[in-house]
């Protein structure tokens, strides 16, 4: 120890000043700040704006119960829970959602376990293709099976054109057009290929040399089936049924499709219902209690992914994997795989597009087909509109798409990069979790009570932050910060695989830190940045919960658009714009593939 | 060049104490490393130096001007050190060429360009990479990889050179060939070196004054023949040294200490609880050898032996201890479970204190 030549004061003068020029030379803790303070406006924000809401007296309620605005109140709790009208707003959306959730986690994770098993473990034939395509469906809006069909399967209780089955001379019953059967059968085929990757991959990683260690001492194959590879696959069986629960908990535009002509209602349903109506108190209520359930869903899957890291294999190579012989079931697989290949992928699209393009679905005389649906200047069944390429809505609300995907994908791509960065700098600190669990939170709630807790804190000014309501910035902010976490991952796997040295090498050579940060980090995060922006464009793209309570009358985009075909029965509209919205989606699919060289499905279901 | 200072050094992790009150200097064009095993504090020190951490406490100075100071919050960004760092995973650059590489820095100093041209080419010719300059990391191999981190470092002319375990990710036969090329370059470029290391024979072959550290405290801060011969406490005569020291302590071996009192009698001063021996001070002799004076003899059975080309390690126990020793020529003629004995000379026999701290303090009769 030694004396110092310092007062106390002195000192402390001296440490600020020495304090101030660290930041000169690394500003690191300045872009963290903003960082945090954006994230926890725009994250957490939100949710507690709606929570509020939840709890406080709207003033056109006031009279009604009695109490002044503002004040708060267990009113909307009551109305939701205990009133005379909770039954219709809540206990049988509620019961419906968890049947239809139960039956789709179910269906979804057996088809994608079956058919993962069948192209990863056996010698089934046309493996490499199935594989490819079996995915493709998840490259489509989820509504699109909805419909598909209502396309095929609808009867009059909707108006408009004649379903495909009542060309032919069927009228399907209520209970197989609409309602839960539907919507269950079309979430299965939606749902399916996350499971399937989710298998697949899990599959591919169960080390044969497990399976052969059992072999050599004496287990028989049912065995080693039921002992050593299905406990390994629990991690990916829990997995995807709870993504796939969650999912489905938020999902609108299927139930809104195939549930409205009957009244089915689910908790999406209803709360888009509550807010139609203005009912803010009750819709608070209902996002909670939504975004509650599909927290806990993804946070116990959370929790046992951790515990299922003792099951990855520690050791190096793969191993050769051997297949099961199928032998007599070799067809019987085939024509299986086969018929949900054509199920998910060929017949929606096929019934889709067919109706675009005839008066009548499925009646295939040369009369029957036209272009009117595409082309005409006036379609007189549609009440004078114009075809998809010659209508102005249209056109309107496709730029109004584009522009919207785009900007919020730029945004969500830089800002996630960033995220990625300063989350890495700080990474096995509190700072770091924090920064970690907050940027991951929009992922976790659910869509559709995204979309309202947005819509709750932009409504109205707050202190010197503008009213977004009816805006475009609005949306494009929402889809910014939902689509966040996947380019926020996207940054933080790619920076820790850089590492901090590259960069501490280049301040040690001179650079400053403005330059070492365009110079290397910049360069190195081009591809991750890139996938961090086409991702949330797709995803922009075929957006329709999340945007559903943030348009407005003078700002639609393709997909609300759909929504309003339907809601006037030109079904054959509403499949028009789908197919458009699909094709655009694919062709940037395809490009970015070809440019990159990577594959962006993985990261549209990716967890 | 520069001479190092680094007074009171101490950095802790919350409650945890990476270094401890360490104190050193080294001189200007010294090549010192800082050995010990993982978690010694090593690479933290190195950081430190670096100016990539801060300390909790104290100084460091280069030249007698301060780099870093906890006291005044006091700190020269490691930009304006001019100081070469060699990373142990290198950190190279992975989209810029070999040239793009070492060009980055020259670069960010302003050096013009056609002084960058030759400093470079002259750089490539001195680490032998000349052919790879337009290749991309990914396209060399390990060895390649480190010169290139190497040249990186050095073509600034750092007055401080720093390099983080720089040859544990080779293999046996490149490292002897990359320990040949630094002391080499050293003694080219007469940079002040500090080298972390846990792999005692390079600290041992490569350096002027060694650091020995363990769990962030300096154990022993001298020339490599001084720490090998007089490791100045039990840690440092264990750590340095292969085949291992032999070790044997009071307290477990009670006993065999009786004979090894009889053996010192006289020529310690104070109380000692361990000794130790290095395993080419020893021989082996039969168990009917007669004892000679001064050399302490210990019973026990032959479990290996081990030619090793040059020499031949054979290795004895007794009750649950090893020993090794380290023959020249052939040893007396025995196999696997013969009963022998263990010889060593007083004057070969090292002895600690109960706090295994080296007793210097001797009468050589």
């Amino acid at each position: 120890m030694y004396r110092s030549n310092y007062s106390q004061t002195g000192r402390l003068a001296l440490r600020a000043r020495h304090r101030l020029t660290r930041l000169k030379y690394n500003p690191t803790p300045i872009l963290t700040a903003v960082i945090v303070i954006l994230l926890v406006y725009l994250v957490v924000g939100p949710l507690l704006s709606i929570l509020v809401e939840g709890f406080v007296v709207h003033s056109r309620d006031a009279a009604r119960i009695g109490l002044a605005k503002g004040s708060f109140t267990t009113h909307y709790l009551k109305r939701i829970f205990v009133s005379p009208v909770s039954k219709v707003f809540f206990w049988n959306p509620l019961v419906r959602t968890l049947i239809t959730s139960l039956f789709i986690v179910v269906g979804a994770v057996g088809l994608g376990f079956i058919l993962a098993w069948l192209l990863v473990r056996s010698d089934c034939p046309g493996k490499n293709f199935f594989s490819k395509v079996l995915v493709l469906s998840y490259v489509a809006p989820s509504w699109t099976f909805a419909l598909a069909w209502t396309t095929i399967f609808k009867n009059r209780r909707v108006a408009g054109s004649l379903g495909l089955l009542e060309s032919l001379g069927f009228v399907p019953p209520d209970w197989i057009a609409y309602g839960g059967f539907p919507i269950v059968v079309t979430l299965v085929l939606g749902y399916f290929p996350l499971a399937f990757l989710l298998f697949g991959g899990a599959l591919q990683t169960v080390d044969a040399q497990l399976e052969e260690s059992a072999m050599v001492v004496g287990a028989p194959k049912s065995i080693i089936l039921r002992r050593i590879v299905l406990p390994m696959l629990l991690p990916a069986l829990m997995s995807s049924g709870l993504l796939i629960l969650s999912r489905s908990l938020g999902s609108f535009g299927t139930p809104y499709i195939l549930g409205s002509p009957t009244d089915y209602q689910v908790l999406a349903t209803s709360l888009h219902g509550a807010l139609n109506r203005g009912e803010q108190g009750v819709a608070g209520i209902l996002t909670v209690f939504i975004v509650l359930v599909g927290v806990a869903a993804v946070s116990i899957d959370i929790f046992f992914v951790k515990e299922a890291r003792r099951f990855v294999t520690i050791s190096g190579k793969g191993g050769k994997k051997t297949m099961v012989q199928l032998g007599k079931l070799k067809p019987v697989a085939f024509i299986f795989v086969l018929f949900i290949f054509l199920a998910s992928v060929v017949l929606p699209l096929m019934a889709l597009f067919l109706s675009t393009i005839t008066h009548r679905v499925g009646v295939f005389t040369k009369d029957n087909f036209t272009l009117q649906y595409w082309l005409a200047k006036s379609i007189s069944s549609l009440g004078g509109r114009g075809g998809v390429f010659r209508d102005p809505t249209i056109l309107k609300a496709a730029l109004n798409s584009l522009y919207v995907a785009i900007t919020s994908a730029l945004i969500a791509g830089v800002f996630g990069t960033f995220i990625g960065y300063v989350t890495t700098k700080y990474q096995s600190t509190k700072m770091g979790s924090f920064l970690k669990q907050i940027s991951f939170i929009p992922w976790l709630v659910p869509t559709i009570g995204f979309g309202a807790a947005y819509l709750s804190l932009f409504a109205v000014r707050r202190g010197p932050i503008p009213s977004l309501y009816g805006s475009v910035s609005l949306i494009i902010l929402a889809m910014a910060i939902k689509y966040l976490p996947f380019s926020a991952r996207a940054g933080t796997s790619a920076m820790i695989q850089l590492g901090p040295e590259p960069e501490e090498s280049a301040m040690i050579s001179g650079a400053t830190w403005m330059k070492s940060f365009r110079r290397i980090v910049v360069p190195v995060l081009k591809k991750t940045l890139a996938v961090g922006i086409v991702l949330p464009f797709v995803m922009g793209m075929k957006e329709l919960t999340l945007v559903i309570f943030l348009v407005s009358p003078g700002f639609e985009v393709l997909t609300t658009q759909v929504l309003r075909y339907i809601d006037y029965g030109f079904t054959p509209m509403a499949n028009a714009v789908t197919v458009v919205i699909i094709l655009v989606i694919s062709a940037v699919y395809l490009v970015f593939q070809k440019v990159t060289g990577t594959s962006l499905v993985e990261g549209l279901s990716s967890s | 060049m520069a001479e190092i200072t680094i007074r009171n050094l101490t950095k802790n992790f919350g409650k945890f104490s990476a270094i401890d009150e360490l104190d050193l200097t080294i001189a200007d064009k010294e090549f010192v490393s800082l050995l010990g095993p993982s978690g010694c504090g090593k690479t933290t020190t190195l950081r430190i130096l670096s100016g990539l951490e801060e300390p909790t406490i104290g100084e460091v100075l280069f030249d007698g001007k301060v780099m870093s100071s906890a006291e005044t919050g006091e700190w020269v960004p490691p930009e304006k050190r001019g100081i070469g760092l060699v990373f142990q995973s290198y950190a190279l650059w992975p989209h810029m060429t070999v040239w793009d590489n070492i060009d980055f820095g020259l670069e960010m100093q302003n050096v013009p360009k056609e002084k960058r041209k030759k400093l470079i080419e002259d750089i490539l010719v001195l680490l032998q990479i000349e052919e790879l300059s337009q290749r991309y990391s990914y396209q060399l191999s390990g060895g390649q990889q480190q010169r290139v981190a190497l040249a990186r470092s050095i073509v600034l002319q750092p007055q401080v050179l720093l390099l983080d375990e720089p040859l544990s990710n080779l293999d046996a036969r490149l490292r002897i060939e990359m320990r040949a090329e630094l002391t080499r370059l050293h003694s080219q470029l007469q940079n002040t070196t500090v080298f972390v290391t846990h792999d005692q024979l390079e600290a041992m072959t490569l350096s002027t004054r060694v650091a020995v550290m363990k769990d962030g405290k300096l154990q022993q801060y001298a020339p490599p023949m001084e720490i090998y011969r007089q490791p100045a406490n039990l840690f440092v005569a264990k750590f340095v040294g292969s085949p291992p020291i032999n070790v044997l302590s009071r307290t477990e071996s009670p006993n065999i200490f009786k004979d090894i009192d009889a053996v010192l009698k006289g020529s310690i001063k104070g109380e000692y609880d361990f000794v130790a021996f290095r395993p080419e001070f020893c021989t082996i002799v039969s168990k009917q050898e007669s004892a000679k004076e001064d050399i302490f003899y210990l019973d026990a059975e032959v479990t290996s032996i081990q030619p090793t080309g040059p020499e031949w390690i054979v290795q004895l126990s007794r009750d649950s201890l090893k020993f090794l020793v380290r023959l020249e020529r052939e040893p007396i003629k025995m196999v696997i479970g013969d009963k022998v004995k263990l010889a060593v000379e007083r004057k070969d026999i090292l002895v600690f204190s109960k706090d295994e701290l080296l007793i210097t303090t001797r009468k050589t009769t």
